[in-house]
Protein backbone atom coordinates (compact mmCIF):
# COMPACT_ATOMS: atom_id res chain seq x y z
CA UNK A 1 0.00 0.00 0.00
CA UNK A 2 2.51 2.58 1.20
CA UNK A 3 2.55 5.58 -1.06
CA UNK A 4 -1.04 5.23 -2.27
CA UNK A 5 -2.53 4.81 1.18
CA UNK A 6 -0.75 7.83 2.60
CA UNK A 7 -2.34 11.12 1.61
CA UNK A 8 0.95 13.03 1.51
CA UNK A 9 1.49 14.23 -2.07
CA UNK A 10 4.98 13.68 -3.44
CA UNK A 11 6.60 16.99 -4.35
CA UNK A 12 9.55 17.39 -6.67
CA UNK A 13 11.75 20.49 -6.56
CA UNK A 14 12.78 21.54 -10.05
CA UNK A 15 14.86 24.68 -10.41
CA UNK A 16 13.82 25.81 -6.95
CA UNK A 17 10.09 25.50 -7.64
CA UNK A 18 7.83 22.86 -6.08
CA UNK A 19 6.00 20.57 -8.51
CA UNK A 20 3.31 18.17 -7.27
CA UNK A 21 4.59 14.99 -8.90
CA UNK A 22 1.38 12.97 -9.52
CA UNK A 23 -0.67 15.47 -11.55
CA UNK A 24 2.45 16.63 -13.40
CA UNK A 25 3.40 13.14 -14.61
CA UNK A 26 -0.24 12.38 -15.45
CA UNK A 27 -0.55 15.56 -17.49
CA UNK A 28 2.72 14.84 -19.34
CA UNK A 29 1.49 11.34 -20.14
CA UNK A 30 -1.91 12.65 -21.27
CA UNK A 31 -0.27 15.09 -23.68
CA UNK A 32 2.07 12.46 -25.12
CA UNK A 33 -0.69 9.84 -25.48
CA UNK A 34 -3.01 12.33 -27.19
CA UNK A 35 -0.25 13.38 -29.55
CA UNK A 36 0.47 9.71 -30.33
CA UNK A 37 -3.21 9.00 -30.92
CA UNK A 38 -4.02 11.93 -33.19
CA UNK A 39 -0.85 13.70 -34.18
CA UNK A 40 1.87 11.47 -35.37
CA UNK A 41 1.22 10.85 -39.03
CA UNK A 42 4.87 11.56 -39.63
CA UNK A 43 5.97 11.55 -43.27
CA UNK A 44 9.68 12.08 -43.59
CA UNK A 45 12.22 13.74 -41.38
CA UNK A 46 10.93 17.32 -41.40
CA UNK A 47 7.41 16.26 -40.41
CA UNK A 48 8.82 14.17 -37.56
CA UNK A 49 10.80 17.12 -36.24
CA UNK A 50 7.70 19.31 -36.42
CA UNK A 51 5.65 16.73 -34.48
CA UNK A 52 8.27 16.56 -31.75
CA UNK A 53 8.53 20.34 -31.54
CA UNK A 54 4.77 20.81 -31.23
CA UNK A 55 4.58 18.04 -28.63
CA UNK A 56 7.27 19.83 -26.64
CA UNK A 57 5.31 23.08 -26.86
CA UNK A 58 2.13 21.32 -25.70
CA UNK A 59 4.02 19.72 -22.81
CA UNK A 60 5.38 23.07 -21.69
CA UNK A 61 1.96 24.77 -21.79
CA UNK A 62 0.19 21.86 -20.09
CA UNK A 63 2.73 21.44 -17.28
CA UNK A 64 2.80 25.16 -16.54
CA UNK A 65 -1.02 25.33 -16.57
CA UNK A 66 -1.33 22.38 -14.19
CA UNK A 67 1.33 23.86 -11.93
CA UNK A 68 -0.20 27.35 -11.97
CA UNK A 69 -3.72 26.13 -11.08
CA UNK A 70 -2.69 23.29 -8.71
CA UNK A 71 -5.00 20.86 -10.51
CA UNK A 72 -5.80 17.39 -9.18
CA UNK A 73 -5.42 14.17 -11.15
CA UNK A 74 -8.62 14.24 -13.24
CA UNK A 75 -8.32 17.93 -14.09
CA UNK A 76 -4.62 17.49 -14.94
CA UNK A 77 -5.41 14.58 -17.26
CA UNK A 78 -8.22 16.44 -19.02
CA UNK A 79 -6.01 19.51 -19.40
CA UNK A 80 -3.29 17.35 -20.92
CA UNK A 81 -5.72 15.73 -23.36
CA UNK A 82 -7.19 19.09 -24.32
CA UNK A 83 -3.86 20.81 -24.93
CA UNK A 84 -2.48 17.79 -26.76
CA UNK A 85 -5.58 17.74 -28.97
CA UNK A 86 -5.20 21.45 -29.71
CA UNK A 87 -1.65 20.71 -30.89
CA UNK A 88 -0.44 23.08 -33.56
CA UNK A 89 -3.52 25.27 -33.17
CA UNK A 90 -2.00 26.49 -29.87
CA UNK A 91 0.25 28.64 -32.01
CA UNK A 92 -2.74 29.85 -33.96
CA UNK A 93 -4.64 30.72 -30.79
CA UNK A 94 -1.68 32.64 -29.46
CA UNK A 95 -1.13 34.45 -32.74
CA UNK A 96 -4.74 35.40 -33.26
CA UNK A 97 -4.94 36.77 -29.72
CA UNK A 98 -1.79 38.76 -30.21
CA UNK A 99 -3.01 40.07 -33.57
CA UNK A 100 -6.43 40.88 -32.13
CA UNK A 101 -4.95 42.82 -29.21
CA UNK A 102 -2.60 44.70 -31.54
CA UNK A 103 -5.49 45.54 -33.86
CA UNK A 104 -7.65 46.81 -31.00
CA UNK A 105 -4.83 48.94 -29.60
CA UNK A 106 -3.92 50.24 -33.04
CA UNK A 107 -7.57 51.11 -33.67
CA UNK A 108 -7.79 52.88 -30.29
CA UNK A 109 -4.62 54.81 -31.04
CA UNK A 110 -5.92 55.84 -34.46
CA UNK A 111 -9.26 56.89 -32.93
CA UNK A 112 -7.45 58.92 -30.27
CA UNK A 113 -5.27 60.52 -32.93
CA UNK A 114 -8.21 61.40 -35.16
CA UNK A 115 -10.15 62.84 -32.25
CA UNK A 116 -13.86 62.46 -31.47
CA UNK A 117 -15.96 60.99 -34.22
CA UNK A 118 -18.18 63.75 -35.58
CA UNK A 119 -21.05 62.49 -37.66
CA UNK A 120 -22.11 64.69 -40.57
CA UNK B 1 -31.05 18.84 -20.12
CA UNK B 2 -32.16 16.88 -17.08
CA UNK B 3 -28.78 15.28 -16.93
CA UNK B 4 -27.04 18.66 -16.53
CA UNK B 5 -29.47 19.70 -13.81
CA UNK B 6 -28.86 16.42 -12.00
CA UNK B 7 -25.10 16.76 -12.43
CA UNK B 8 -25.30 20.23 -10.91
CA UNK B 9 -27.26 18.80 -8.00
CA UNK B 10 -24.60 16.19 -7.41
CA UNK B 11 -22.93 18.27 -4.68
CA UNK B 12 -25.78 17.46 -2.30
CA UNK B 13 -26.52 13.98 -3.65
CA UNK B 14 -26.49 10.68 -1.80
CA UNK B 15 -23.08 9.75 -3.20
CA UNK B 16 -21.55 13.03 -2.03
CA UNK B 17 -22.92 12.44 1.45
CA UNK B 18 -21.68 8.86 1.59
CA UNK B 19 -18.22 9.88 0.30
CA UNK B 20 -18.07 12.63 2.90
CA UNK B 21 -19.11 10.27 5.69
CA UNK B 22 -17.05 7.28 4.51
CA UNK B 23 -13.40 6.40 4.99
CA UNK B 24 -10.98 8.76 3.25
CA UNK B 25 -9.64 6.06 0.95
CA UNK B 26 -7.68 7.35 -2.07
CA UNK B 27 -9.60 4.91 -4.28
CA UNK B 28 -13.28 3.88 -4.56
CA UNK B 29 -14.35 1.70 -1.66
CA UNK B 30 -15.07 -1.25 -3.94
CA UNK B 31 -11.29 -1.72 -4.26
CA UNK B 32 -10.97 -2.24 -0.51
CA UNK B 33 -7.62 -0.38 -0.54
CA UNK B 34 -6.07 -2.90 -2.94
CA UNK B 35 -3.50 -0.73 -4.72
CA UNK B 36 -2.57 -3.33 -7.33
CA UNK B 37 -6.17 -3.87 -8.41
CA UNK B 38 -6.71 -0.11 -8.53
CA UNK B 39 -3.61 0.45 -10.66
CA UNK B 40 -4.62 -2.30 -13.05
CA UNK B 41 -8.15 -0.92 -13.43
CA UNK B 42 -6.84 2.60 -13.94
CA UNK B 43 -4.42 1.35 -16.59
CA UNK B 44 -6.94 -0.78 -18.48
CA UNK B 45 -9.69 1.84 -18.45
CA UNK B 46 -7.35 4.63 -19.61
CA UNK B 47 -5.71 2.53 -22.31
CA UNK B 48 -9.08 1.27 -23.60
CA UNK B 49 -10.43 4.82 -23.72
CA UNK B 50 -7.55 6.00 -25.90
CA UNK B 51 -7.50 2.88 -28.08
CA UNK B 52 -11.26 3.08 -28.60
CA UNK B 53 -11.03 6.75 -29.52
CA UNK B 54 -8.22 5.93 -31.95
CA UNK B 55 -10.26 3.18 -33.61
CA UNK B 56 -13.45 5.25 -33.79
CA UNK B 57 -11.57 8.18 -35.30
CA UNK B 58 -9.85 5.92 -37.83
CA UNK B 59 -13.07 4.25 -38.97
CA UNK B 60 -15.04 7.52 -39.13
CA UNK B 61 -12.24 8.99 -41.21
CA UNK B 62 -12.20 5.97 -43.52
CA UNK B 63 -15.98 6.14 -44.03
CA UNK B 64 -15.80 9.86 -44.79
CA UNK B 65 -12.74 9.70 -47.08
CA UNK B 66 -14.13 6.82 -49.13
CA UNK B 67 -17.70 8.14 -49.32
CA UNK B 68 -17.52 8.73 -53.09
CA UNK B 69 -16.35 5.15 -53.83
CA UNK B 70 -18.07 3.10 -51.14
CA UNK B 71 -21.85 3.32 -51.10
CA UNK B 72 -23.39 3.45 -47.56
CA UNK B 73 -24.89 -0.01 -48.08
CA UNK B 74 -21.69 -1.61 -49.38
CA UNK B 75 -20.31 -4.43 -47.23
CA UNK B 76 -17.13 -2.50 -46.53
CA UNK B 77 -19.09 0.48 -45.20
CA UNK B 78 -21.20 -1.80 -43.00
CA UNK B 79 -18.01 -3.37 -41.68
CA UNK B 80 -16.53 0.06 -40.96
CA UNK B 81 -19.69 1.33 -39.27
CA UNK B 82 -19.84 -1.79 -37.09
CA UNK B 83 -16.27 -1.12 -35.98
CA UNK B 84 -17.06 2.57 -35.49
CA UNK B 85 -20.02 1.79 -33.24
CA UNK B 86 -18.11 -0.83 -31.27
CA UNK B 87 -15.19 1.55 -30.75
CA UNK B 88 -17.52 4.42 -29.75
CA UNK B 89 -19.23 2.22 -27.18
CA UNK B 90 -15.88 1.12 -25.79
CA UNK B 91 -14.63 4.70 -25.66
CA UNK B 92 -17.69 5.98 -23.81
CA UNK B 93 -17.86 3.07 -21.37
CA UNK B 94 -14.15 3.01 -20.59
CA UNK B 95 -13.85 6.78 -20.68
CA UNK B 96 -16.57 7.06 -18.05
CA UNK B 97 -14.92 4.31 -16.02
CA UNK B 98 -11.55 6.03 -16.25
CA UNK B 99 -13.15 9.35 -15.29
CA UNK B 100 -14.60 7.81 -12.14
CA UNK B 101 -11.26 6.32 -11.15
CA UNK B 102 -9.21 9.44 -11.94
CA UNK B 103 -11.76 11.78 -10.39
CA UNK B 104 -12.16 9.88 -7.11
CA UNK B 105 -11.19 12.31 -4.39
CA UNK B 106 -12.62 12.03 -0.86
CA UNK B 107 -11.56 15.62 -0.22
CA UNK B 108 -13.95 16.80 -2.95
CA UNK B 109 -17.18 14.83 -2.49
CA UNK B 110 -19.03 17.01 -5.04
CA UNK B 111 -16.55 16.22 -7.84
CA UNK B 112 -16.65 12.55 -6.95
CA UNK B 113 -20.45 12.53 -7.00
CA UNK B 114 -20.46 14.32 -10.36
CA UNK B 115 -18.14 11.87 -12.11
CA UNK B 116 -19.96 8.88 -10.64
CA UNK B 117 -23.30 10.22 -11.86
CA UNK B 118 -21.85 11.19 -15.25
CA UNK B 119 -20.89 7.56 -15.70
CA UNK B 120 -24.49 6.50 -15.07
CA UNK B 121 -25.64 8.92 -17.78
CA UNK B 122 -22.96 7.88 -20.28
CA UNK B 123 -23.45 4.14 -19.86
CA UNK B 124 -26.84 3.96 -21.64
CA UNK B 125 -25.41 5.89 -24.59
CA UNK B 126 -22.49 3.47 -24.79
CA UNK B 127 -24.89 0.56 -24.60
CA UNK B 128 -26.99 2.10 -27.40
CA UNK B 129 -23.84 2.02 -29.55
CA UNK B 130 -23.36 -1.63 -28.65
CA UNK B 131 -26.94 -2.57 -29.46
CA UNK B 132 -26.82 -0.66 -32.77
CA UNK B 133 -23.61 -2.49 -33.69
CA UNK B 134 -25.15 -5.90 -33.01
CA UNK B 135 -28.36 -5.02 -34.88
CA UNK B 136 -26.29 -3.92 -37.87
CA UNK B 137 -24.32 -7.18 -37.76
CA UNK B 138 -27.56 -9.18 -37.86
CA UNK B 139 -29.12 -7.05 -40.60
CA UNK B 140 -26.04 -7.14 -42.81
CA UNK B 141 -25.17 -10.76 -42.17
CA UNK B 142 -26.28 -12.50 -45.43
CA UNK B 143 -24.94 -9.86 -47.80
CA UNK B 144 -21.68 -9.28 -45.97
CA UNK B 145 -20.94 -12.98 -45.53
CA UNK B 146 -21.65 -13.63 -49.19
CA UNK B 147 -19.15 -10.93 -50.14
CA UNK B 148 -16.57 -12.17 -47.66
CA UNK B 149 -16.41 -15.60 -49.31
CA UNK B 150 -14.36 -14.31 -52.24
CA UNK B 151 -11.26 -15.84 -53.73
CA UNK B 152 -8.01 -15.07 -51.89
CA UNK B 153 -9.33 -16.37 -48.61
CA UNK B 154 -6.39 -16.45 -46.17
CA UNK B 155 -5.66 -12.91 -44.99
CA UNK B 156 -2.01 -11.95 -44.59
CA UNK B 157 -2.10 -10.44 -41.12
CA UNK B 158 1.47 -10.89 -39.94
CA UNK B 159 2.94 -8.31 -42.27
CA UNK B 160 0.72 -5.72 -40.55
CA UNK B 161 2.41 -5.83 -37.13
CA UNK B 162 4.04 -2.39 -37.52
CA UNK B 163 0.54 -0.88 -37.73
CA UNK B 164 0.11 -1.75 -34.06
CA UNK B 165 3.15 0.22 -32.88
CA UNK B 166 1.12 3.32 -32.02
CA UNK B 167 -1.43 1.25 -30.11
CA UNK B 168 1.37 -0.45 -28.17
CA UNK B 169 2.88 2.93 -27.37
CA UNK B 170 -0.49 4.13 -26.03
CA UNK B 171 -0.74 1.04 -23.82
CA UNK B 172 2.75 1.53 -22.40
CA UNK B 173 2.19 5.23 -21.73
CA UNK B 174 -1.18 4.55 -20.08
CA UNK B 175 0.48 2.08 -17.76
CA UNK B 176 3.12 4.66 -16.86
CA UNK B 177 0.42 7.24 -16.14
CA UNK B 178 -1.55 4.84 -13.92
CA UNK B 179 1.57 3.81 -12.03
CA UNK B 180 2.60 7.43 -11.55
CA UNK B 181 -0.87 8.40 -10.34
CA UNK B 182 -0.86 5.65 -7.72
CA UNK B 183 2.75 5.96 -6.58
CA UNK B 184 3.22 9.72 -6.62
CA UNK B 185 0.08 11.30 -5.31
Amino acid sequence: MGAAASREPVIWWIGGYPFVAGPMVVCIMAVIITRVVIGLQAQGRAQWTLDVAITALCLLVAVLWVQAHQLDLLAAGITGIGIGAAGASLIGIAKSEVVEKARVRFGAAVDAFLGPNIKP
Amino acid sequence: MTCFVLLADAASSLVAKSVEAGSASPMPNSFNNDTTLFTFNLFVMTASFFLGAMMAGKQARRVWMQRLYDHPKDPVTIYRVILLLAASGLTLRCGAGAMVLWGWNPEHPATTARVVMAQRWLDPIAMACGIAWMALAILGEPGVEHQLRKAPLPVDMWSRWPALVRAGLVVVLSFTAALAAVCLR
